[in-house]
Protein backbone atom coordinates (compact mmCIF):
# COMPACT_ATOMS: atom_id res chain seq x y z
CA UNK A 1 0.00 0.00 0.00
CA UNK A 2 1.64 3.57 -1.10
CA UNK A 3 2.18 5.90 1.72
CA UNK A 4 -0.94 8.17 0.10
CA UNK A 5 -3.32 5.15 0.40
CA UNK A 6 -2.42 4.66 3.68
CA UNK A 7 -2.54 7.87 4.99
CA UNK A 8 -6.31 8.31 3.31
CA UNK A 9 -7.30 5.05 4.74
CA UNK A 10 -5.52 6.08 8.24
CA UNK A 11 -7.41 9.89 7.94
CA UNK A 12 -10.81 7.58 7.38
CA UNK A 13 -10.55 6.17 10.11
CA UNK A 14 -10.02 8.92 12.40
CA UNK A 15 -12.82 10.29 11.12
CA UNK A 16 -14.95 7.31 11.43
CA UNK A 17 -14.03 6.91 15.12
CA UNK A 18 -13.41 10.23 16.38
CA UNK A 19 -16.73 10.91 15.10
CA UNK A 20 -18.00 14.90 13.96
CA UNK A 21 -16.13 16.31 16.68
CA UNK A 22 -12.49 15.39 15.35
CA UNK A 23 -13.35 15.84 11.86
CA UNK A 24 -12.51 19.41 11.35
CA UNK A 25 -8.67 18.67 12.84
CA UNK A 26 -8.29 15.49 11.13
CA UNK A 27 -9.57 17.23 7.64
CA UNK A 28 -7.55 19.97 7.61
CA UNK A 29 -3.90 17.92 8.98
CA UNK A 30 -5.18 15.56 6.00
CA UNK A 31 -4.89 18.44 3.24
CA UNK A 32 -1.64 19.14 4.33
CA UNK A 33 -0.23 15.47 4.46
CA UNK A 34 -1.66 15.25 1.20
CA UNK A 35 0.41 17.80 -0.66
CA UNK A 36 3.54 16.24 -2.33
CA UNK A 37 6.78 17.33 -0.84
CA UNK A 38 8.84 20.24 -2.60
CA UNK A 39 11.92 21.65 -2.50
CA UNK A 40 12.12 25.65 -2.95
CA UNK A 41 16.27 26.96 -2.71
CA UNK A 42 16.70 30.02 -1.14
CA UNK A 43 19.99 32.46 -1.66
CA UNK A 44 21.53 34.84 -0.16
CA UNK A 45 22.36 37.97 -2.92
CA UNK A 46 23.13 41.20 -0.88
CA UNK A 47 23.40 43.05 -4.50
CA UNK A 48 22.73 43.27 -8.28
CA UNK A 49 26.53 43.03 -8.52
CA UNK A 50 26.96 39.29 -6.60
CA UNK A 51 27.94 36.81 -9.05
CA UNK A 52 23.79 35.95 -9.70
CA UNK A 53 24.96 33.69 -12.40
CA UNK A 54 26.67 31.19 -10.01
CA UNK A 55 23.88 31.55 -7.64
CA UNK A 56 21.30 30.60 -10.26
CA UNK A 57 23.49 27.44 -11.74
CA UNK A 58 23.96 26.02 -7.74
CA UNK A 59 19.86 26.56 -7.49
CA UNK A 60 19.11 24.65 -11.19
CA UNK A 61 21.45 22.02 -9.87
CA UNK A 62 18.67 20.91 -7.32
CA UNK A 63 16.17 19.92 -10.00
CA UNK A 64 17.94 17.68 -12.51
CA UNK A 65 14.78 17.12 -14.43
CA UNK A 66 14.38 21.07 -15.42
CA UNK A 67 18.17 21.10 -16.19
CA UNK A 68 17.00 17.96 -18.80
CA UNK A 69 14.00 20.07 -20.03
CA UNK A 70 16.02 23.11 -20.79
CA UNK A 71 19.13 21.00 -22.39
CA UNK A 72 18.60 21.43 -26.44
CA UNK A 73 15.31 23.35 -25.56
CA UNK A 74 13.83 27.42 -25.75
CA UNK A 75 13.43 28.59 -22.60
CA UNK A 76 11.37 31.36 -21.93
CA UNK A 77 12.36 33.57 -19.38
CA UNK A 78 9.43 35.62 -18.34
CA UNK A 79 10.09 38.81 -15.98
CA UNK A 80 7.87 40.93 -14.77
CA UNK A 81 7.49 44.20 -16.00
CA UNK A 82 4.82 46.48 -15.41
CA UNK A 83 6.15 50.18 -15.70
CA UNK A 84 9.73 51.99 -15.60
CA UNK A 85 9.86 53.95 -12.12
CA UNK A 86 13.30 55.58 -11.62
CA UNK A 87 12.50 55.88 -7.67
CA UNK A 88 11.10 52.29 -7.26
CA UNK A 89 11.74 48.78 -8.09
CA UNK A 90 8.66 47.97 -10.32
CA UNK A 91 10.25 45.45 -12.23
CA UNK A 92 12.37 42.33 -11.92
CA UNK A 93 15.92 43.42 -12.27
CA UNK A 94 17.95 43.51 -15.61
CA UNK A 95 21.02 42.02 -13.52
CA UNK A 96 18.75 38.96 -12.61
CA UNK A 97 17.51 38.68 -16.27
CA UNK A 98 20.96 38.26 -17.51
CA UNK A 99 22.48 36.09 -14.79
CA UNK A 100 18.73 34.07 -15.46
CA UNK A 101 20.30 34.17 -19.12
CA UNK A 102 24.06 33.06 -18.71
CA UNK A 103 22.54 30.17 -16.36
CA UNK A 104 20.20 28.45 -18.54
CA UNK A 105 23.06 28.85 -21.45
CA UNK A 106 25.48 27.51 -19.23
CA UNK A 107 23.08 24.48 -18.66
CA UNK A 108 22.60 23.65 -22.33
CA UNK A 109 19.45 25.32 -23.76
CA UNK A 110 19.54 25.80 -27.05
CA UNK A 111 17.63 29.10 -27.01
CA UNK A 112 16.96 31.43 -24.61
CA UNK A 113 14.05 34.32 -25.22
CA UNK A 114 13.14 36.98 -23.03
CA UNK A 115 9.07 37.53 -23.46
CA UNK A 116 6.41 39.51 -21.64
CA UNK A 117 3.23 41.01 -22.22
CA UNK A 118 2.74 44.04 -19.31
CA UNK A 119 -0.74 44.55 -18.21
CA UNK A 120 -0.88 48.52 -18.00
CA UNK A 121 1.78 49.53 -20.74
CA UNK A 122 1.32 48.92 -24.40
CA UNK A 123 4.16 50.51 -24.98
CA UNK A 124 7.04 47.50 -24.40
CA UNK A 125 9.68 49.22 -26.75
CA UNK A 126 10.24 52.20 -23.80
CA UNK A 127 9.64 49.75 -20.83
CA UNK A 128 12.48 47.47 -22.28
CA UNK A 129 15.44 50.03 -23.03
CA UNK A 130 14.21 52.21 -20.20
CA UNK A 131 14.47 49.44 -17.04
CA UNK A 132 17.89 48.78 -19.17
CA UNK A 133 16.48 45.26 -20.19
CA UNK A 134 17.27 46.67 -23.70
CA UNK A 135 20.92 46.89 -23.18
CA UNK A 136 21.19 43.69 -21.77
CA UNK A 137 19.11 41.41 -24.57
CA UNK A 138 21.15 43.02 -27.47
CA UNK A 139 24.24 42.32 -25.77
CA UNK A 140 23.82 38.81 -25.36
CA UNK A 141 21.95 38.89 -28.58
CA UNK A 142 18.62 37.41 -26.86
CA UNK A 143 15.06 38.38 -28.32
CA UNK A 144 12.41 40.12 -26.65
CA UNK A 145 9.17 38.45 -27.37
CA UNK A 146 6.20 40.90 -26.58
CA UNK A 147 3.16 38.43 -25.21
CA UNK A 148 0.42 41.32 -25.90
CA UNK A 149 0.89 40.46 -29.49
CA UNK A 150 2.03 37.35 -30.07
CA UNK A 151 0.61 34.90 -32.78
CA UNK A 152 -2.56 33.06 -30.47
CA UNK A 153 -4.53 29.72 -30.34
CA UNK A 154 -7.09 28.99 -27.67
CA UNK A 155 -5.43 26.82 -24.24
CA UNK A 156 -7.45 24.97 -22.61
CA UNK A 157 -8.38 25.55 -18.86
CA UNK A 158 -8.44 22.06 -17.17
CA UNK A 159 -9.62 23.17 -13.79
CA UNK A 160 -11.56 26.18 -14.88
CA UNK A 161 -11.50 28.46 -11.66
CA UNK A 162 -12.24 31.06 -13.92
CA UNK A 163 -15.44 29.59 -15.77
CA UNK A 164 -13.56 30.92 -18.69
CA UNK A 165 -13.22 27.14 -19.97
CA UNK A 166 -10.09 27.96 -22.55
CA UNK A 167 -8.37 31.71 -22.79
CA UNK A 168 -6.24 32.41 -26.18
CA UNK A 169 -2.72 32.31 -25.38
CA UNK A 170 0.44 33.28 -26.93
CA UNK A 171 2.60 30.62 -28.89
CA UNK A 172 5.88 31.50 -27.31
CA UNK A 173 4.24 30.12 -23.88
CA UNK A 174 2.50 27.49 -25.16
CA UNK A 175 5.83 25.85 -27.00
CA UNK A 176 8.12 26.25 -24.77
CA UNK A 177 10.36 23.65 -24.19
CA UNK A 178 10.75 25.57 -20.39
CA UNK A 179 8.58 28.33 -19.50
CA UNK A 180 10.21 30.15 -16.41
CA UNK A 181 8.67 32.80 -14.49
CA UNK A 182 10.67 35.24 -13.07
CA UNK A 183 9.05 37.46 -10.83
CA UNK A 184 9.83 40.62 -8.46
CA UNK A 185 9.96 40.09 -4.27
CA UNK A 186 6.84 42.50 -4.36
CA UNK A 187 3.63 43.03 -2.23
CA UNK A 188 0.28 43.59 -3.91
CA UNK A 189 -2.47 46.04 -3.14
CA UNK A 190 -5.16 43.51 -4.81
CA UNK A 191 -3.73 40.02 -4.47
CA UNK A 192 -2.17 40.45 -1.13
CA UNK A 193 1.71 39.21 -3.15
CA UNK A 194 2.81 39.27 -6.78
CA UNK A 195 5.47 36.17 -7.03
CA UNK A 196 6.19 34.11 -9.92
CA UNK A 197 2.12 32.80 -10.05
CA UNK A 198 1.05 36.20 -10.33
CA UNK A 199 3.46 37.01 -12.90
CA UNK A 200 1.36 34.80 -15.10
CA UNK A 201 -1.11 37.67 -16.34
CA UNK A 202 1.58 38.74 -18.31
CA UNK A 203 1.13 35.94 -20.62
CA UNK A 204 -2.64 37.10 -21.26
CA UNK A 205 -2.08 38.63 -25.15
CA UNK A 206 -3.69 42.56 -24.76
CA UNK A 207 -4.53 42.33 -28.54
CA UNK A 208 -7.31 40.04 -27.25
CA UNK A 209 -8.14 41.06 -23.87
CA UNK A 210 -6.92 44.60 -24.04
CA UNK A 211 -4.66 46.07 -21.02
CA UNK A 212 -5.06 45.72 -18.07
CA UNK A 213 -6.81 42.62 -19.33
CA UNK A 214 -9.47 43.26 -17.91
CA UNK A 215 -11.57 40.06 -18.29
CA UNK A 216 -9.51 38.03 -15.54
CA UNK A 217 -10.18 40.94 -13.29
CA UNK A 218 -14.12 40.34 -13.76
CA UNK A 219 -13.19 36.39 -13.25
CA UNK A 220 -11.27 37.53 -9.73
CA UNK A 221 -7.95 37.78 -9.94
CA UNK A 222 -7.30 34.75 -7.29
CA UNK A 223 -9.13 32.23 -9.69
CA UNK A 224 -7.63 34.18 -12.75
CA UNK A 225 -3.92 33.36 -11.16
CA UNK A 226 -4.54 29.64 -10.71
CA UNK A 227 -6.19 29.16 -13.70
CA UNK A 228 -2.71 30.74 -15.69
CA UNK A 229 -1.12 28.30 -13.36
CA UNK A 230 -2.58 25.26 -13.73
CA UNK A 231 -2.61 25.60 -17.53
CA UNK A 232 0.54 26.72 -18.15
CA UNK A 233 2.40 24.84 -15.95
CA UNK A 234 5.50 26.45 -15.78
CA UNK A 235 8.51 24.46 -15.28
CA UNK A 236 10.25 26.64 -13.46
CA UNK A 237 10.17 30.15 -10.48
CA UNK A 238 12.78 32.54 -10.35
CA UNK A 239 12.19 35.46 -7.25
CA UNK A 240 14.23 38.64 -7.78
CA UNK A 241 14.16 40.00 -3.95
CA UNK A 242 17.51 41.46 -3.76
CA UNK A 243 15.25 44.87 -3.47
CA UNK A 244 11.92 43.84 -3.29
CA UNK A 245 8.78 46.57 -3.02
CA UNK A 246 6.61 46.68 0.34
CA UNK A 247 3.54 48.65 0.97
CA UNK A 248 1.37 49.79 -2.11
CA UNK A 249 2.96 47.13 -4.63
CA UNK A 250 2.99 46.43 -7.41
CA UNK A 251 3.91 49.81 -8.73
CA UNK A 252 3.71 52.60 -5.68
CA UNK A 253 5.29 50.68 -2.85
CA UNK A 254 8.63 51.61 -1.42
CA UNK A 255 12.10 49.53 -1.70
CA UNK A 256 13.07 46.84 0.67
CA UNK A 257 16.60 45.76 -0.09
CA UNK A 258 15.85 42.12 1.35
CA UNK A 259 19.29 40.38 -0.16
CA UNK A 260 17.96 37.32 -1.77
CA UNK A 261 16.66 35.06 -4.16
CA UNK A 262 14.36 32.07 -4.28
CA UNK A 263 13.85 29.72 -6.72
CA UNK A 264 12.04 26.33 -7.07
CA UNK A 265 10.27 23.95 -9.78
CA UNK A 266 6.77 24.29 -8.58
CA UNK A 267 5.51 27.75 -8.43
CA UNK A 268 2.63 27.58 -4.79
CA UNK A 269 5.56 26.07 -3.10
CA UNK A 270 8.13 28.62 -4.08
CA UNK A 271 5.89 31.41 -3.50
CA UNK A 272 4.19 30.34 -0.45
CA UNK A 273 7.86 30.33 1.02
CA UNK A 274 8.43 34.05 -0.38
CA UNK A 275 5.54 34.76 1.47
CA UNK A 276 6.55 33.28 4.72
CA UNK A 277 10.06 34.99 4.73
CA UNK A 278 7.97 38.85 3.82
CA UNK A 279 6.45 37.45 7.13
CA UNK A 280 2.96 36.82 5.95
CA UNK A 281 0.60 33.56 6.16
CA UNK A 282 0.74 32.05 2.70
CA UNK A 283 -2.63 29.89 3.81
CA UNK A 284 -4.58 33.27 4.29
CA UNK A 285 -3.75 33.69 1.01
CA UNK A 286 -6.85 32.99 -1.95
CA UNK A 287 -4.71 31.60 -4.48
CA UNK A 288 -1.92 29.98 -2.81
CA UNK A 289 -4.99 28.08 0.30
CA UNK A 290 -6.78 26.91 -3.20
CA UNK A 291 -4.09 25.41 -4.99
CA UNK A 292 -4.00 22.64 -2.92
CA UNK A 293 -6.87 21.97 -4.42
CA UNK A 294 -5.69 20.82 -7.71
CA UNK A 295 -2.18 19.25 -6.33
CA UNK A 296 -0.08 22.11 -5.49
CA UNK A 297 1.77 22.53 -2.12
CA UNK A 298 2.10 25.27 0.21
CA UNK A 299 2.61 23.70 4.15
CA UNK A 300 5.82 24.69 5.03
CA UNK A 301 6.01 21.22 6.90
CA UNK A 302 5.92 19.79 3.03
CA UNK A 303 8.66 22.18 2.01
CA UNK A 304 12.52 21.08 1.99
CA UNK A 305 14.34 24.53 1.58
CA UNK A 306 17.68 24.43 0.89
CA UNK A 307 20.40 26.98 0.35
CA UNK A 308 21.25 28.94 2.37
CA UNK A 309 19.78 29.83 5.44
CA UNK A 310 17.20 32.96 5.40
CA UNK A 311 15.37 34.84 7.98
CA UNK A 312 12.39 36.18 7.42
CA UNK A 313 11.21 39.77 7.56
CA UNK A 314 8.70 41.89 7.99
CA UNK A 315 6.54 43.61 4.75
CA UNK A 316 4.79 46.33 5.54
CA UNK A 317 1.18 45.88 3.22
CA UNK A 318 -1.69 48.39 2.97
CA UNK A 319 -4.49 48.08 5.76
CA UNK A 320 -6.78 45.52 3.51
CA UNK A 321 -4.69 42.79 3.75
CA UNK A 322 -3.68 43.38 7.45
CA UNK A 323 -4.75 39.95 7.89
CA UNK A 324 -2.64 38.06 5.95
CA UNK A 325 0.16 39.31 8.70
CA UNK A 326 1.64 36.53 10.55
CA UNK B 1 13.90 58.86 -41.98
CA UNK B 2 13.73 56.93 -45.68
CA UNK B 3 9.69 56.80 -45.71
CA UNK B 4 10.09 54.82 -48.93
CA UNK B 5 11.95 52.12 -47.75
CA UNK B 6 9.26 52.03 -44.32
CA UNK B 7 6.21 51.45 -47.23
CA UNK B 8 8.26 49.08 -48.65
CA UNK B 9 9.29 47.22 -45.55
CA UNK B 10 5.26 47.51 -44.79
CA UNK B 11 4.25 46.09 -48.13
CA UNK B 12 6.63 43.16 -48.04
CA UNK B 13 5.15 41.89 -45.03
CA UNK B 14 1.87 41.97 -45.83
CA UNK B 15 0.38 38.06 -45.46
CA UNK B 16 -1.01 36.16 -48.62
CA UNK B 17 -4.46 36.96 -47.35
CA UNK B 18 -3.80 40.53 -47.76
CA UNK B 19 -3.24 40.69 -44.07
CA UNK B 20 -0.28 41.79 -41.48
CA UNK B 21 0.79 40.41 -38.14
CA UNK B 22 2.40 42.68 -35.52
CA UNK B 23 5.78 41.12 -36.10
CA UNK B 24 7.20 39.42 -39.70
CA UNK B 25 5.41 35.65 -40.33
CA UNK B 26 2.99 36.56 -37.58
CA UNK B 27 -1.20 35.45 -38.47
CA UNK B 28 -2.95 38.56 -39.28
CA UNK B 29 -4.41 41.01 -36.65
CA UNK B 30 -6.91 43.54 -36.48
CA UNK B 31 -4.56 46.37 -35.35
CA UNK B 32 -1.62 46.35 -37.70
CA UNK B 33 -3.85 45.43 -40.14
CA UNK B 34 -5.68 48.20 -40.29
CA UNK B 35 -2.56 50.73 -39.37
CA UNK B 36 -1.09 49.69 -42.66
CA UNK B 37 -4.40 50.54 -44.53
CA UNK B 38 -3.85 54.49 -42.06
CA UNK B 39 -0.28 54.49 -43.30
CA UNK B 40 -1.83 53.89 -47.29
CA UNK B 41 -1.36 50.07 -47.79
CA UNK B 42 -4.33 48.12 -49.74
CA UNK B 43 -7.06 47.49 -47.71
CA UNK B 44 -7.49 43.63 -47.36
CA UNK B 45 -11.37 43.67 -47.35
CA UNK B 46 -12.17 40.38 -47.73
CA UNK B 47 -10.20 39.58 -44.95
CA UNK B 48 -11.26 42.03 -42.88
CA UNK B 49 -14.73 41.05 -43.17
CA UNK B 50 -14.36 37.39 -42.56
CA UNK B 51 -12.66 38.01 -39.24
CA UNK B 52 -13.45 39.16 -35.24
CA UNK B 53 -11.80 42.08 -34.94
CA UNK B 54 -12.26 42.37 -31.39
CA UNK B 55 -11.38 45.58 -29.77
CA UNK B 56 -9.69 46.98 -33.56
CA UNK B 57 -13.28 47.25 -34.64
CA UNK B 58 -13.41 50.67 -32.59
CA UNK B 59 -10.69 51.93 -35.08
CA UNK B 60 -12.38 50.38 -38.23
CA UNK B 61 -14.25 53.88 -39.47
CA UNK B 62 -11.21 55.75 -38.74
CA UNK B 63 -8.19 53.55 -40.52
CA UNK B 64 -10.23 52.75 -43.25
CA UNK B 65 -11.50 56.77 -44.10
CA UNK B 66 -9.48 57.17 -46.93
CA UNK B 67 -10.53 53.73 -48.03
CA UNK B 68 -13.09 53.16 -50.78
CA UNK B 69 -15.83 50.45 -50.97
CA UNK B 70 -15.74 49.37 -47.50
CA UNK B 71 -19.26 51.02 -46.17
CA UNK B 72 -20.91 47.47 -44.99
CA UNK B 73 -17.43 47.45 -42.76
CA UNK B 74 -18.08 51.61 -40.85
CA UNK B 75 -22.10 50.50 -40.80
CA UNK B 76 -20.59 47.66 -38.79
CA UNK B 77 -17.92 49.55 -36.47
CA UNK B 78 -20.88 52.09 -36.06
CA UNK B 79 -23.37 50.07 -34.67
CA UNK B 80 -21.31 48.11 -32.39
CA UNK B 81 -19.28 51.67 -31.39
CA UNK B 82 -22.90 52.82 -30.08
CA UNK B 83 -24.17 50.25 -29.16
CA UNK B 84 -21.27 49.12 -27.06
CA UNK B 85 -20.34 50.36 -23.14
CA UNK B 86 -18.08 49.14 -20.55
CA UNK B 87 -19.48 48.12 -17.23
CA UNK B 88 -20.22 50.17 -14.08
CA UNK B 89 -17.49 49.89 -11.63
CA UNK B 90 -19.11 49.92 -7.97
CA UNK B 91 -15.94 50.76 -5.93
CA UNK B 92 -14.87 54.01 -4.51
CA UNK B 93 -12.60 55.38 -7.17
CA UNK B 94 -10.88 58.75 -7.58
CA UNK B 95 -12.73 59.64 -11.08
CA UNK B 96 -16.36 58.90 -12.01
CA UNK B 97 -16.85 55.72 -13.61
CA UNK B 98 -20.95 56.05 -14.36
CA UNK B 99 -19.52 58.09 -17.47
CA UNK B 100 -20.63 55.44 -20.24
CA UNK B 101 -17.47 55.03 -22.64
CA UNK B 102 -15.84 51.63 -24.22
CA UNK B 103 -14.15 48.53 -22.36
CA UNK B 104 -11.31 46.48 -24.25
CA UNK B 105 -13.46 43.48 -24.02
CA UNK B 106 -17.07 43.46 -23.78
CA UNK B 107 -18.78 42.81 -20.13
CA UNK B 108 -15.54 44.56 -18.73
CA UNK B 109 -14.87 48.72 -17.36
CA UNK B 110 -14.28 51.10 -19.30
CA UNK B 111 -10.63 51.96 -20.00
CA UNK B 112 -9.22 55.11 -21.69
CA UNK B 113 -7.26 53.78 -25.27
CA UNK B 114 -10.34 52.07 -26.43
CA UNK B 115 -12.56 54.91 -25.18
CA UNK B 116 -10.41 57.28 -27.72
CA UNK B 117 -10.83 55.11 -30.41
CA UNK B 118 -14.54 54.56 -30.15
CA UNK B 119 -14.38 58.74 -29.93
CA UNK B 120 -12.21 59.25 -32.90
CA UNK B 121 -14.05 57.23 -34.74
CA UNK B 122 -17.05 58.54 -33.70
CA UNK B 123 -15.61 62.64 -34.83
CA UNK B 124 -14.68 60.74 -38.23
CA UNK B 125 -17.91 59.59 -39.04
CA UNK B 126 -19.44 63.31 -38.50
CA UNK B 127 -20.98 62.31 -35.01
CA UNK B 128 -19.55 65.15 -33.03
CA UNK B 129 -22.40 65.89 -31.30
CA UNK B 130 -23.89 62.25 -30.39
CA UNK B 131 -24.32 61.71 -26.77
CA UNK B 132 -21.75 59.02 -26.77
CA UNK B 133 -19.58 60.99 -28.84
CA UNK B 134 -19.80 63.75 -26.29
CA UNK B 135 -20.12 61.59 -23.07
CA UNK B 136 -16.87 59.54 -24.24
CA UNK B 137 -15.13 62.98 -24.36
CA UNK B 138 -15.63 63.78 -21.25
CA UNK B 139 -14.80 60.47 -19.87
CA UNK B 140 -11.37 61.37 -21.44
CA UNK B 141 -11.53 64.55 -19.77
CA UNK B 142 -12.10 63.04 -16.41
CA UNK B 143 -9.27 60.49 -16.51
CA UNK B 144 -6.79 63.13 -17.20
CA UNK B 145 -3.40 62.65 -15.23
CA UNK B 146 -2.32 65.50 -12.79
CA UNK B 147 0.98 65.55 -15.22
CA UNK B 148 -1.16 66.60 -18.26
CA UNK B 149 -1.12 63.13 -19.83
CA UNK B 150 -3.00 59.60 -19.88
CA UNK B 151 -2.22 56.06 -18.35
CA UNK B 152 -4.81 52.93 -19.14
CA UNK B 153 -7.21 54.85 -17.35
CA UNK B 154 -6.72 54.93 -13.26
CA UNK B 155 -5.43 58.85 -12.71
CA UNK B 156 -5.08 57.48 -9.03
CA UNK B 157 -5.25 54.53 -7.30
CA UNK B 158 -6.30 53.82 -3.43
CA UNK B 159 -5.26 57.80 -3.17
CA UNK B 160 -1.81 57.47 -4.82
CA UNK B 161 -1.67 59.92 -7.65
CA UNK B 162 -0.28 58.06 -11.19
CA UNK B 163 1.92 59.29 -13.76
CA UNK B 164 0.78 59.06 -17.19
CA UNK B 165 1.99 56.75 -20.02
CA UNK B 166 3.38 58.90 -23.29
CA UNK B 167 1.74 56.83 -25.90
CA UNK B 168 -1.76 56.63 -24.61
CA UNK B 169 -1.27 60.35 -24.29
CA UNK B 170 -0.67 60.50 -27.68
CA UNK B 171 -4.09 57.93 -28.63
CA UNK B 172 -5.79 60.41 -26.48
CA UNK B 173 -4.94 63.59 -27.92
CA UNK B 174 -5.43 62.68 -31.36
CA UNK B 175 -9.06 61.69 -30.41
CA UNK B 176 -9.76 65.06 -28.46
CA UNK B 177 -10.59 68.01 -29.92
CA UNK B 178 -7.93 71.53 -29.29
CA UNK B 179 -8.69 72.66 -25.98
CA UNK B 180 -7.04 73.45 -22.54
CA UNK B 181 -6.79 69.79 -21.86
CA UNK B 182 -4.94 68.82 -24.95
CA UNK B 183 -2.70 72.03 -24.61
CA UNK B 184 -1.23 70.67 -20.93
CA UNK B 185 -1.17 66.79 -22.70
CA UNK B 186 1.05 68.14 -25.89
CA UNK B 187 3.25 70.06 -23.09
CA UNK B 188 3.34 66.75 -21.34
CA UNK B 189 5.07 64.79 -24.38
CA UNK B 190 7.34 67.73 -25.12
CA UNK B 191 9.07 67.50 -21.54
CA UNK B 192 9.28 63.71 -21.90
CA UNK B 193 11.01 63.71 -25.38
CA UNK B 194 13.85 61.92 -23.62
CA UNK B 195 11.68 58.80 -22.93
CA UNK B 196 11.82 57.62 -26.29
CA UNK B 197 10.03 54.74 -28.49
CA UNK B 198 8.63 54.39 -31.56
CA UNK B 199 5.40 54.19 -30.03
CA UNK B 200 5.53 57.64 -28.39
CA UNK B 201 7.60 59.46 -30.85
CA UNK B 202 5.40 58.55 -33.61
CA UNK B 203 2.04 59.62 -31.81
CA UNK B 204 3.66 62.58 -30.25
CA UNK B 205 4.66 64.10 -33.40
CA UNK B 206 0.86 62.98 -35.13
CA UNK B 207 -0.93 65.03 -32.03
CA UNK B 208 1.18 67.48 -32.27
CA UNK B 209 0.47 67.65 -36.15
CA UNK B 210 -2.96 67.27 -35.74
CA UNK B 211 -3.44 70.29 -32.96
CA UNK B 212 -1.63 72.35 -35.35
CA UNK B 213 1.97 72.64 -33.38
CA UNK B 214 5.31 71.95 -34.46
CA UNK B 215 6.30 67.78 -34.73
CA UNK B 216 10.15 68.27 -35.42
CA UNK B 217 11.70 67.55 -32.65
CA UNK B 218 9.77 64.23 -32.59
CA UNK B 219 10.38 63.71 -36.13
CA UNK B 220 13.96 64.40 -35.90
CA UNK B 221 14.39 61.95 -32.83
CA UNK B 222 12.20 59.30 -34.73
CA UNK B 223 14.36 58.95 -37.88
CA UNK B 224 17.09 57.97 -35.84
CA UNK B 225 15.35 54.78 -35.02
CA UNK B 226 14.43 53.45 -38.11
CA UNK B 227 15.90 50.19 -38.92
CA UNK B 228 18.12 49.13 -41.37
CA UNK B 229 15.57 46.95 -43.08
CA UNK B 230 13.54 50.32 -43.38
CA UNK B 231 11.30 48.68 -40.08
CA UNK B 232 11.06 50.08 -36.51
CA UNK B 233 11.53 47.90 -34.44
CA UNK B 234 10.55 45.09 -37.24
CA UNK B 235 6.65 45.28 -35.64
CA UNK B 236 4.21 46.21 -38.35
CA UNK B 237 2.58 48.65 -35.87
CA UNK B 238 4.59 50.98 -35.38
CA UNK B 239 6.81 51.00 -38.64
CA UNK B 240 3.03 51.92 -39.92
CA UNK B 241 2.91 54.68 -37.08
CA UNK B 242 6.14 56.16 -38.16
CA UNK B 243 5.34 56.37 -41.62
CA UNK B 244 1.78 58.59 -41.10
CA UNK B 245 4.06 60.76 -38.58
CA UNK B 246 6.57 61.59 -41.36
CA UNK B 247 3.68 61.31 -43.63
CA UNK B 248 1.58 64.11 -41.74
CA UNK B 249 4.94 66.14 -40.70
CA UNK B 250 5.68 66.44 -44.88
CA UNK B 251 2.08 67.06 -45.68
CA UNK B 252 -0.01 67.58 -42.92
CA UNK B 253 -2.40 65.20 -43.39
CA UNK B 254 -3.21 61.89 -42.11
CA UNK B 255 -6.01 59.36 -42.44
CA UNK B 256 -5.98 59.40 -38.44
CA UNK B 257 -7.04 63.14 -38.50
CA UNK B 258 -10.24 65.13 -37.62
CA UNK B 259 -9.73 68.57 -38.93
CA UNK B 260 -11.65 71.59 -38.98
CA UNK B 261 -14.58 69.76 -36.66
CA UNK B 262 -14.51 70.68 -33.28
CA UNK B 263 -18.29 70.01 -31.71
Amino acid sequence: MSEMSRRKLLTGALVGAGGIAAAPWVWKKMQVLDQPMQRVSAFRAESYDADLTDILIRGLAEYPHVIAKARGGRVVLKPNLVEYSDERPVNTNSAVMSAAIAAFRAVGAREVVVAEGPGHRRDTEILVENTGLRRILDGLEVPFIDLNVDDVRAMTLPANFTGFGQLMMGRTVLDADLFVSVAKLKTHHWAGATLTMKNLFGTVPGSVYGWPKNPLHYKGIDRSILDLWHAIQPGFGIIDGIVGMEGDGPIMGSAKASGVMFMGDHLPALDATAVRFMSLVPERMQYLKASTQVGATIAASRIQVVGDRIDAQVFDVVDRFNFLRA
Amino acid sequence: MDLDSARLWLAEQKNEDGSWGYVSGNAGAGEPTLLAVASGQDAPLDWLRAVDLGWSNLTVPTCLSATERCDDLVDSARALIVSRRGEVVQAALDFDPTIPAWPWFEGTSPWVEPTAYAVLSLRHMGMHNHQRCLDGIRMLLDRQCDDGGWNYGNPAILGARLESDLATTGRVVLALPTSDATARALVRLRDTLDWQSTEHLSLAALAHVAHDEDPSLFLSALASRQQVDGSFTGRVDRTALAVMAFAAGESGQCALFVRGSTP
